[in-house]
């Protein structure tokens, strides 16, 4: 290697290359595409000069990789310029949309020094849109929302003189923080005894996948075992999967979000519980009535005020199991997710790959089997998010995807309410599972954020 | 033990580093939410070489709790 200065990647990083190692077929998989519309008029030859001084900012955007010895490597540079940024214009939602999407399913190629591309874009309805496709080798979804906020901040520096706002911190660093976790003991230790409990005191996990219980079932009967809890979860021939988006209504909304900041539980755990709800109901056959589910979250892991201004990628998958007494009422539910939570944090920089290495060896499972299909993921973005700019945000499909299911969920800017957006595999899961998920989980959290005190055995039998 | 714990709060929180005392409640005057409680305390942990359940955790709403529980802590070693 040359006199650049090279850095094993992150167990973060490692996560990601796992996932892509096992996408035999369709590297795009692990890639984040996203736009930001705003209704703010810009002059996009400044936008590409924002974007310029955004990069070197924001060093993440200047990230290479290399492969040696089966070891993967990765460098920063010292500078880098994009040239040109293609400015589309849109006539029509549905051309947008194609375009967009066409190239959301396009792979980076990461490893031959292609990180992320970007199009500036003028909306069908009239408002501007600037579009980002980045390897998630480089930034996860807090990345990507650090990199739009700092670029619209770039650019009312460049074209009104607004003063820019702090460095953003360097993931150079952080890189090497990340790393030197594993050299210490007495966290991983800590760790290591965290998860062997966590994994053990339930038990072993019940698989009530989004679909019912058909699919358990089915493995029942071939493996000849009607005691069976997991199944084989690893396709990576039928990754073919389309996105669904569900922004609920600004009277449904104000139902939850007033639960929400009256009782200052966090959104993630919330969402969370109507989710279980649906998919414990959903189930009922395989889970005797009983509420024991488990999906996995991911964790933006940005602990400190400078991690919140850093790019690159840190988001560890964390694996959420959770039992609920029917009796508990809506509010105590909550409270019991969101203390799984305070708990499953303290361990958030232990890597996936290990954890599930518990995991598989404390029930025996194969490299193939899963207990979920289901990955779940909280956006914290606000109104003043985009450096204050009036902004939509959108993800987009890749065509195909890792895992059966992901879903994320999200304040929405533009009319003060939520949305979710679920990316499934088609071979799997239908839209009608998708709907019933999304309607179910809305209907269950407007019960509970209605009447904290109804119980989650109510909440069930109206479901 | 006062200076390293404001030191360590900055890392989490923006907050003037003069105006934090031993009342100062980490949750409604510095708005750590419990994200950032837990992160705090997994640094204090760091910090000092103890372990902080959950429920002394809940238990900690101003500096001054944070303080003592750590000397408490400290000197069960």
């Amino acid at each position: 290697m040359s006199e650049k200065k090279y850095y094993e990647i992150t167990p973060a990083q490692d996560m990601i290359n796992v996932m892509l190692k096992y996408s035999f077929f369709h590297k795009q998989v692990i890639q984040i595409p996203a736009s930001v519309v705003f209704t703010k008029q810009v002059n996009f030859d400044i936008m590409k000069n924002a974007l310029n001084l955004e990069i070197e900012r924001n060093d993440c955007m200047r990230l290479r990789f290399k492969k040696k010895g089966g070891k993967y490597y990765e460098t920063f540079l010292d500078e880098f310029k994009v040239e040109n940024v293609p400015v589309m214009t849109f006539k029509t939602k549905e051309e947008q949309e194609a375009f967009l999407n066409a190239d959301a399913g396009r792979p980076i190629h990461h490893m031959k020094g292609e990180i992320f591309r970007v199009y500036f874009f003028n909306t069908f309805d009239g408002r501007q849109g600037v579009y980002i496709n980045v390897t998630h080798l480089a930034m996860d979804a807090a990345a990507v929302f650090i990199f739009f906020a700092d670029l619209f901040a770039c650019y009312d520096h460049l074209a009104q003189g607004k003063e820019l706002p702090k460095p953003l911190a360097k993931y150079e660093d952080a890189v090497q923080k990340e790393n030197a976790y594993l050299n210490t003991p007495a966290r991983v230790e800590a760790d290591i005894a965290f998860y062997e409990k966590y994994f053990r005191d339930d038990g072993e996990p019940l698989f009530n996948g989004v679909h019912g219980p058909e699919l358990l079932k089915r493995a029942r009967i071939k493996k000849k075992n009607p005691n069976l809890r997991v199944l084989p979860n690893f396709d990576p021939i039928h990754d073919k999967a389309e996105l669904i988006k569900r922004p609920i209504s600004k009277e449904d909304g104000e139902i939850i979000l007033k639960y929400l900041n009256e009782s200052k539980v966090s959104p993630e755990c919330l969402v969370q519980l109507g989710m279980r709800l649906h998919l414990a109901k959903l189930n009922a056959e395989i889970n005797n009535g009983i509420i024991d589910t488990y999906f996995i979250t991911l964790c933006t892991r940005r602990k400190t005020l400078s991690d919140k201004r850093c790019g690159g990628s840190f988001t560890n998958t964390l694996p959420w199991r959770i039992v609920l007494p029917r009796e508990l009422t809506f509010e105590e539910a909550v409270n019991k997710i969101q203390e799984l939570q305070h708990s499953i944090f303290r361990h958030q920089d232990y890597p996936f790959v290990k954890w599930r290495n518990i995991e598989n060896t404390m029930y025996n499972y194969s490299l193939a089997d899963g207990a979920t299909s289901m990955m779940f993921s909280w956006f914290p973005l606000e109104k003043d998010t985009m450096n204050g700019w009036e902004y939509e945000f959108n993800g987009y499909s890749m065509g195909r995807y890792v895992m059966p299911l992901y879903t994320y969920a999200m304040k929405d800017s533009r009319n003060d309410s939520l949305k979710f957006a679920y990316l499934y595999r088609t071979n799997q899961i239908s839209a009608d599972n998708i709907n019933a998920l999304h309607d179910n989980t809305v209907k269950a959290l407007k019960m509970g954020c209605s009447d904290p005190d109804m119980t989650i055995g109510e909440i069930w039998d109206k479901l | 033990m006062l200076e390293e714990i404001k030191a360590i709060i900055c890392e989490f929180v923006e907050a003037d580093a003069d105006k934090i005392t031993e009342s100062t409640d980490i949750r409604n005057d510095l708005g750590m939410n419990s994200f950032d409680v837990i992160n705090f305390a997994v640094s204090l942990e760091t910090a000092y070489g103890i372990d902080l359940s959950d429920r002394q955790l809940a238990a900690c709403f101003t500096v001054g709790d944070v303080i003592k529980v750590i000397e408490e802590k400290a000197a069960e070693k």
